[in-house]
């Protein structure tokens, strides 16, 4: 069994006299056979955290166990573990069963059994046929094929991927994603994975680590990330377009936010009272169109805007609205409280300038602590349920 | 006159050469030699952490 823990792990950088904290007290808990994303921007300690693991990196605080041994100060060849990495790698004077069995024949494994693991590894990456071919006259994907046919031949208890389909075009990245999938569930093994890409970490993962300045902010299954972040970061890193926050004050019975006030029963939602100041979260998706009113579950008062600029996607029309008196601030805190950006139907007739009526589904409203930025709720709904709230209106400053 | 006029002209540049060496050899040679040295360490001690690294990376393989 291949549970994977790292336990307070921290990782600290001399930069010259500055003392850089990569990985910051990280505690992790992987379950055998989980397929885990590590996710967040450039420079967030993802790629050190992984190269702790795989005995790169050695931590300068801290204890990792793979199964129940620890391994924090074990070379990389006694942790049971293969790694893929994003520059692929190969020896490119190597053939592809030469580049495969590398790892096997470093080990000296007797003939049989590197021929019997390559041809089973060739098999699962659907290499068959390629094994005697230099790496110069394979494609990209085929090329990252050949490094993982070569983690996969030596049977290791944990696979670690560092970005592995960073070098890839759009749609042989997409091609390669549900190989991998395919892969996890032929191979049933622990699979940590390294992506700046949130929206490869959702379609891959069974939980998402996201990570910030070197510290975990949220792990766990990718809707839930999606759907509950734990914090104004998670909510704004995960979801593609990005969610709006707008700035806002909680009176007796509403949010107020400089261009309308939502309405809800501050008392029902613990952790808040009147004349906190909070951040309002909201979804592209959850904005809709003042004509579907009545189609919305749980619709918000008509919040006036003007369209400013529409992007379409094919699929849909990302719309972004200016609030108020359609005009944006110069600065950049305070224009993100003056904008919006919904998702339309890409039949829609609206035009840039236009005036345009829009309502939030209050069910899919987070709000987060503006000055920690931790969420405090993630949907009003539950709180009506109960009789405190129902029926409230958005009320229009215009 | 002209004996000791021309004495103190060659002297003037024979000890002007000797200090100019001097303060040559203190903020131009002497510092660069260590500083080519210290880069010659740095670099073999970069260069045996890629090596180490690389040594580490085909652990991986």
């Amino acid at each position: 069994m291949a549970r994977v823990r790292l336990e307070h792990v921290t990782k600290r950088y001399d930069d010259q006299g500055d003392i850089v904290t990569a990985v910051d007290d990280m505690n992790l808990d992987i379950d055998h056979g989980e397929f885990i994303c590590f996710v967040g921007p450039s420079g967030c300690g993802k790629s050190t955290t992984m190269e702790t693991i795989a005995g790169l990196t050695i931590p300068t605080e801290g204890e990792i166990y793979i199964g129940d041994r620890e391994v924090t100060n074990l070379p990389p060849k006694d942790r049971g573990i293969a790694m893929v990495f994003q520059n692929i790698a190969l020896f490119p004077h190597m053939d592809v069963y030469d580049n495969i069995s590398f790892g096997l024949r470093l080990r000296d494994y007797p003939q049989d059994e590197i021929d019997r693991r390559v041809e089973r590894a060739s098999d699962i990456v659907q290499l068959d046929g390629m094994l005697s071919r230099m790496p110069e006259e394979m494609s990209g994907g085929q090329r990252q094929r050949v490094a993982i046919a070569r983690a996969i031949v030596r049977e290791p208890d944990v696979f670690l991927m560092d970005e592995p389909l960073a070098n890839l075009d759009a749609k042989l990245k997409v091609h390669m994603r549900t190989e991998l999938q395919r892969l996890h569930k032929e191979l049933d093994t622990t699979i940590i994975y390294v992506t700046h890409d949130q929206e490869e970490a959702m379609t891959l993962s069974d939980r998402i680590a996201v990570l910030d300045s070197g510290q975990l902010q949220q792990i766990d299954p990718p809707l839930t990330c999606y759907n509950e972040p734990d914090n104004l970061f998670v909510a704004g890193f995960i979801g593609s377009p990005s969610m709006n926050f707008i700035e806002g004050t909680v009176t007796e019975n509403a949010l107020e936010t400089p261009n309308f006030d939502l309405e809800f029963n501050p008392a029902s939602v613990e952790g808040i009272s009147a004349g906190d100041k909070v951040t309002l979260g909201v979804r592209p998706e959850d904005i809709y169109p003042g004509e579907l009113r009545d189609e919305v579950p749980d619709p918000s008062g008509m919040i006036q805007a003007k369209a400013d600029i529409l992007e379409p996607m094919g699929d849909e029309i990302f719309a972004y609205l200016l609030l108020g008196d359609g005009e944006t601030s110069m600065d950049q805190e305070m224009a993100t409280n003056d904008q919006l950006l919904m998702s339309i139907d890409p039949d829609s007739d609206l035009e840039e300038e236009e005036s345009i009526s829009v309502v939030i589904d209050r069910r899919n409203v987070h709000l987060f602590d503006s000055a920690t930025g931790e969420a405090i709720v993630h949907d009003l709904i539950p709180y009506e349920a109960e009789g405190t709230a129902s029926g409230s209106e958005v009320e229009s400053d215009d | 006159m002209l004996y000791w006029s021309g004495m103190l002209v060659l002297f003037f540049f024979w000890s002007y050469g000797i200090v100019s060496f001097i303060l040559d050899l203190k903020n131009k040679i002497i510092p660069g030699l260590i500083q080519y040295r210290r880069g010659r360490r740095r670099e073999k001690a970069k260069q045996e952490q890629e090596e180490e690294r690389e040594e580490r990376e085909k652990q991986l393989y």
